[in-house]
């Protein structure tokens, strides 16, 4: 697949059934792309916009057809891995396409010795993501990252479970990545749920132009979980990347908006959003807006494999949940003030 | 009708009483007897009487043999002695309300020699000692059947009577002697099983005239319209009638009279007093109407003793109860005759009675229907025949006694009018799944009341369906159509396409069918598509070729004047039922291994015709090995990203599983049966799945050799973690051909430690029903959904440690069974479906459970 950027969004994934993300039974679409780099995000897939290739180990039955496939040999097998046959095998059958047996994956030793990220297959230096070792994968050990559907056709899959929304008063969410990176996109597809009377959330971390936003945007959503995640301007700087000036100021215009439901989400990251100066900075900051009620996300290390599946280097952050008391000190600390949602 | 008048739909606040716990605890300690009375009664009569070695039966023969075995059998009143495991005796206090059992054991197996009871010949002295469903049968017992009663019925079985039958048409018909080609094929258990040889039974008697009028009036107009009769098998069959109801209200007479002398020797006065109402009870039903809900309940039950003496304890099912019997329940209530407490009690023991019989399953059946109780299932809820709400008090009432009982036998069956049923009937059928675990299965009116008037049937006849044996919806009291007449393994359709017409368990040389060609010469999938039609069309020729030639050896030898009695038809048309004298007639086909041929089309179509990326030659080799040198050839069939799945909401592998079933509601539909009615098919496996499984070898689905099959209509487990995926592609099947039933079954992790997460997972358990039955808004859907609402974590306990959990009810792929019972196979696949969490939406990921060696 070619590379693809600007105004052609990708999607990540689709995910249907949903019961976290909103109100009922949900679909939940996740576009590729996102303007903030946060230094603990958990969905790395999520935050460039072309088309990556991600490589599971545990998937991996090392059958090499990858490797040769690859025009720019960039896929490497662990040493002793050369030889696609089996003893018994050898000399019976000429190669068809499918034959050959089982190779155990490059094990996380291995992927050290070799000095590379654990569990990694490819060389990303040379990779120019083609995609044809993608598709040669008999398995789900080498994966596109992003696919490109048309507006209507992303509607069609949404519609399918239409009857699942009505029933559970659920619905679609947008999510990301900045699923706001899009507006045009974004607009049609709401347009298009709106005239099927179908509720839509986005999950966005406000960084976008406001009367883009407003004009485009905004007349098809009926709820909105808008992440705060650090208070102080330099900080946000240094773990997300960017200033936060532009996002405090959309949701201070957001939250006058009297069509759309507005959730300010916090997600507790241990040492970074989750500490007390932060916190009670964000209080203050939602009193100041005027909002009404807010959101936790309560940490999870779990889930970063991601990182290695693209071949980057996964952050380093405390790798145990929190413990209950120090959830529920955060908890009571929001309480006081403002209806916590969870 | 009246509205409900429940306050607390859930009546939580009422509970077993200390009868029914005692009554349910010797239920779940003692294990199932053999019981020689009836098959030594039917002999002795039939020698008497020269019955046996005859060119035919007549139905006056039958109704004599009948009411000769109901006048002799002993009159169980309270049989407080049974047997609990390894065969030591124990005694209890047998108090129930009802009178009478349907063997002259606490909990029995009845033998049908007529039928396949010889099986059990060659295990009389194991049975008592094998590993899983043990029977206990005493030496004197074994010897008797062994020297006595078996003898006699070795060339009188309905198989043996149509062996001699179709050996004698072939010799008129090729002029030597010649094993009818459809038998041995039957016999080579992987392409079809016929269960005539076992029963017919699987439907649903109208109770209402029983109830209502009375079996006396019933035997009055009989006797008037075999008087007004010009024709003398009309004449005949209205004797009959009344010879068979005379049998049945001497039984009821002969408890009561028991009850009596029981009464005047009893010291207690509050057991003398339960002793003398079954005396006045039992004297007046079933012969005059019932004047009240215990007497309408006690006709049932004597009808059903006396139907299972005639029809073999295989699927026999009671129907719309909460509707036959409402008005008695209601007058009852309003009069304050009965507390609901005591109507609970009242079901509660009716339930237990229900369940007092298991099936006769020799060791081979074990692997094949493990765990199976007597399969009679029981409906509720729904439309009424105007199609209006027609769930009742009563209805809450069953609902809480199937709650607190938990019992795998009766089945119980809810069904549910989307905008006509409440929403809080709905969740409450959730709320009962989540505490059983297992039970009921919810059935889809809109659905299946189209698929019924798709076959002919008017609206007001489909709006009155009830749910047989496993799931197979019947117009009730109407419709005589043996549903689980032919069981179907449409993997061995497969893999005659595969082989060209020949057997691959024997070496691939023996020709079973016909040349379709060898698929490595298809250019195309329609090839394949092509080929596999004609195969799948030529067995099912064989299989209703041999359904209507044991048809026609029951209309010679076994027809069912109760049955008859107790239906709509036969009383007008003069008629047995087994002679077309039903209202309705159908046949029914189930179809085993539905996902795993879809998905099998599905890969060829996809990797080897559109995208080349193998060859057909190098699929059947990798088959032939079992994938072994392989793998990422299996890899690439299993990917669902890469190769079509059903079960992934995936139109492509979606149209797969619609064509099959077009093609096989066709292939049926255009046969007719013995009795001039039509073929049904239906989707619904038992444990089948898996004994089939067991037997066949590597499919192009990715299915390793010996693996489960899929359940019923439901997708292979673990192809996809959306709930909302899964159930789109089932519901979105047509349900006009699928009019025989469908089992699709989901697993739930329950999530009800707070009542908070309770009413949460209610809700959404609740939205996952609609949304199945309304698909993409269309107003259908699929036609029934059915659940397993325990952890995984229990599943695997209960396997190392059974006798932990002696009640572990699991809905199997219809019918409902105790986990302990089942073969390690069936565990295993129970085990391995897909588990959903409400709470997130998403799929509990588990590792494959080891397959049994």
């Amino acid at each position: 697949m070619a590379v693809l950027s600007g105004h052609f969004p990708l999607i990540v994934d689709i995910k249907r059934g949903s019961l976290e993300d909103g109100p009922g039974i949900r679909s939940v679409v996740f576009f590729k792309g996102c303007p903030l780099r946060c230094v603990f995000c958990h969905n790395p897939e999520t935050q460039e916009q072309y088309t990556e290739i991600a490589f599971s180990a545990k998937d991996c039955i090392g059958c090499g057809r990858c490797k040769e496939v690859c025009p720019k040999d960039a896929i490497f097998l662990p040493p002793h891995q050369g030889d696609a046959l089996p003893m018994e095998e050898k000399g019976k059958e000429t190669s068809l396409p499918f034959k050959g047996s089982v190779r155990p994956a490059l094990s996380v030793v291995e992927g050290v010795g070799m000095g590379l990220i654990p569990g990694e297959r490819i060389n990303r230096d040379k990779c120019n993501r083609c995609g044809e070792c993608v598709k040669v994968c008999p398995g789900q050990g080498l994966r596109d990252i992003g696919s490109y559907y048309e507006v209507e056709e992303l509607t069609e899959i949404l519609l399918r479970d239409i009857s699942f929304y009505r029933h559970s008063g659920g619905g679609v969410t947008l999510s990301g990545g900045e699923c706001t990176m899009y507006p045009d996109y974004l607009g049609a597809l709401l347009k298009n749920l709106k005239a099927r009377n179908i509720h839509t959330a986005l999950e966005t971390a406000g960084y976008f132009e406001y009367s883009t936003f407003k004009r485009k945007i905004l007349p098809y959503t009926d709820m909105i979980y808008y992440d705060i995640k650090i208070a102080d301007k330099d900080d946000h700087e240094r773990f997300i990347g960017r200033s936060n000036q532009k996002i405090i100021d959309n949701l201070r215009l957001l939250i006058k908006e009297e069509s759309v439901e507005v959730i300010p989400r916090v997600p507790l990251i241990p040492g970074i959003s989750s500490t007390q100066k932060n916190l009670s900075a964000i209080v203050n900051l939602l009193c100041d807006i005027g909002a009404d009620n807010v959101s936790l996300l309560p940490y999870n290390p779990m889930g970063m494999e991601m990182y290695e599946k693209l071949g980057r280097q996964k952050p380093l952050l405390q790798e145990t949940f929190m413990e209950p008391d120090e959830e529920k000190e955060v908890y009571d600390m929001f309480q006081e003030i403002l209806a916590v949602k969870i | 009708m009246p509205d409900i008048t429940l306050s607390d739909l859930s009546l939580k606040d009422c509970n077993l009483t200390k009868r029914v716990l005692n009554l349910k605890d010797a239920y779940f300690k003692a294990m199932s007897e053999i019981c020689v009375e009836r098959p030594r009664l039917v002999t002795n009569f039939s020698l008497q009487n020269g019955l046996l070695n005859k060119d035919k039966i007549t139905i006056l023969e039958k109704a004599r043999t009948y009411r000769y075995v109901l006048e002799n059998r002993t009159p169980v009143i309270w049989n407080g002695k049974s047997f609990m495991k390894v065969m030591i005796p124990f005694t209890f206090n047998d108090n129930s309300l009802f009178a009478g059992s349907t063997t002259s054991k606490f909990k029995g197996v009845p033998l049908y020699p007529e039928f396949l009871a010889l099986s059990l010949w060659p295990e009389l002295w194991t049975i008592r000692n094998r590993k899983k469903n043990p029977f206990y049968i005493s030496d004197d017992e074994a010897n008797e059947l062994n020297y006595k009663i078996f003898p006699h019925w070795v060339d009188n079985s309905i198989s043996e009577l149509t062996r001699k039958k179709m050996y004698r048409e072939n010799l008129t018909k090729y002029g030597k002697v010649k094993y009818a080609p459809e038998m041995k094929l039957l016999e080579r258990l992987v392409f079809f099983l016929a269960s005539k040889p076992n029963c017919i039974s699987h439907t649903i008697p109208d109770f209402s005239k029983a109830i209502n009028l009375g079996l006396r009036a019933v035997i009055n107009d009989a006797i008037a319209r075999g008087n007004a009769a010009s024709d003398a098998s009309q004449k005949e069959f209205y004797s009959a009638i009344a010879e068979a109801l005379e049998g049945v209200i001497s039984y009821s007479k002969n408890l009561a009279k028991k009850a009596k002398q029981m009464a005047d020797s009893e010291p207690d006065p509050v057991r003398k007093k339960e002793l003398l109402d079954i005396y006045t009870i039992n004297s007046h039903v079933p012969e005059f109407p019932a004047r009240s809900f215990r007497e309408g309940l006690t006709t049932i039950w004597i009808c059903w003793t006396a139907l299972h003496i005639e029809n073999p304890n295989v699927g026999l099912s009671l129907g719309r109860l909460d509707q036959v019997l409402n008005n008695l329940y209601h007058n009852d209530i309003t009069n304050k005759v009965i507390t609901i407490e005591q109507a609970i009690e009242l079901i509660s023991c009716l339930w237990l009675k229900i369940g007092d019989h298991v099936p006769t399953i020799p060791e081979a059946g074990e692997q094949l229907f493990g765990g199976t109780g007597s399969n009679q299932a029981i409906t509720i809820g729904g439309v009424d025949m105007n199609g209006n709400d027609a769930v009742n008090d009563l209805t809450y009432v069953m609902l809480r006694a199937t709650e607190l009982m938990r019992l795998r036998d009766p089945n119980l069956n809810a069904r549910y009018y989307a905008g006509v049923n409440s929403k809080a009937y709905l969740k409450r059928i959730c709320e009962v799944n989540v505490t059983t675990g297992a039970t009921p299965a919810i059935h889809n009116d809109k659905a299946v009341i189209r698929a019924l008037t798709s076959k002919g049937e008017t609206i007001e006849q489909a709006r009155d369906y009830g749910v047989i044996g496993c799931v197979e919806p019947c117009s009730s009291g109407r419709t005589y159509g043996h549903t689980g007449a032919i069981l179907f393994n449409l993997t061995s359709a497969l893999e005659l396409t595969l082989y060209n017409g020949r057997h691959r368990h024997t070496g691939m040389d023996l020709l079973i069918s016909k040349e379709t060609g060898d698929p490595v010469s298809f250019k195309s999938f329609e090839d394949f598509q092509n080929a596999f039609k004609t195969q799948a069309l030529w067995l099912v020729d064989q299989a209703t070729a041999l359904n209507n030639s044991l048809g026609r050896t029951h209309q010679d030898f076994y027809p069912t004047p109760t049955l008859s009695a107790l239906f709509e038809g036969p009383m007008d048309k003069g008629k047995d039922l087994i002679q077309g004298g039903a209202v309705i007639n159908s046949s029914g086909a189930t179809i085993i291994g539905l996902a795993d041929v879809a998905d099998s089309l599905s890969a060829i179509q996809k990797v080897i015709f559109e995208e080349k990326a193998c060859s057909f030659k190098e699929l059947l080799t990798a088959i032939g090995k079992n994938f072994v040198g392989y793998e990422a050839l299996q890899k690439r069939l299993m990917n669902p990203e890469k190769t079509p799945k059903y079960g992934n909401d995936d139109p492509a592998a979606d149209a797969n599983v619609t064509w099959i079933i077009r093609l096989m509601d066709k292939a049926f539909g255009d046969k007719e049966n013995y009795r001039g009615g039509r073929y049904r098919v239906g989707y619904w496996t038992m444990t089948n799945h898996a004994g089939f499984g067991r037997l066949m070898k590597a499919l192009p689905s990715g299915r390793k050799d010996r693996e489960n099959f899929t359940s019923g209509i439901t997708p292979v487990s673990g192809i996809t973690p959306a709930l909302t995926k899964t159930i789109n592609s089932v519901a979105k099947q047509p349900p006009e051909c699928v009019s025989n039933g469908a089992a699709f079954n989901l697993k739930y992790t329950p999530e009800i430690t707070t009542p908070e997460k309770r009413d949460a997972m209610l809700t959404n358990f609740a939205a996952s029903v609609e949304g199945c039955f309304d698909y993409a808004g269309s107003g259908t859907g699929a036609m029934e959904i059915q659940f397993n609402v325990t952890t995984h974590d229990t599943f695997v306990d209960a396997v190392a440690y059974p006798e932990k959990y002696p009640e572990l009810l699991v809905r199997v792929s219809g019918y409902t069974a105790y986990f302990k019972d089942l073969n390690p196979q069936m565990q295993k696949e129970i085990i391995d479906r897909t588990e959903y969490q409400l709470s997130t939406g998403k799929y509990v990921c588990y590792e494959p459970f080891p397959l049994p060696k």
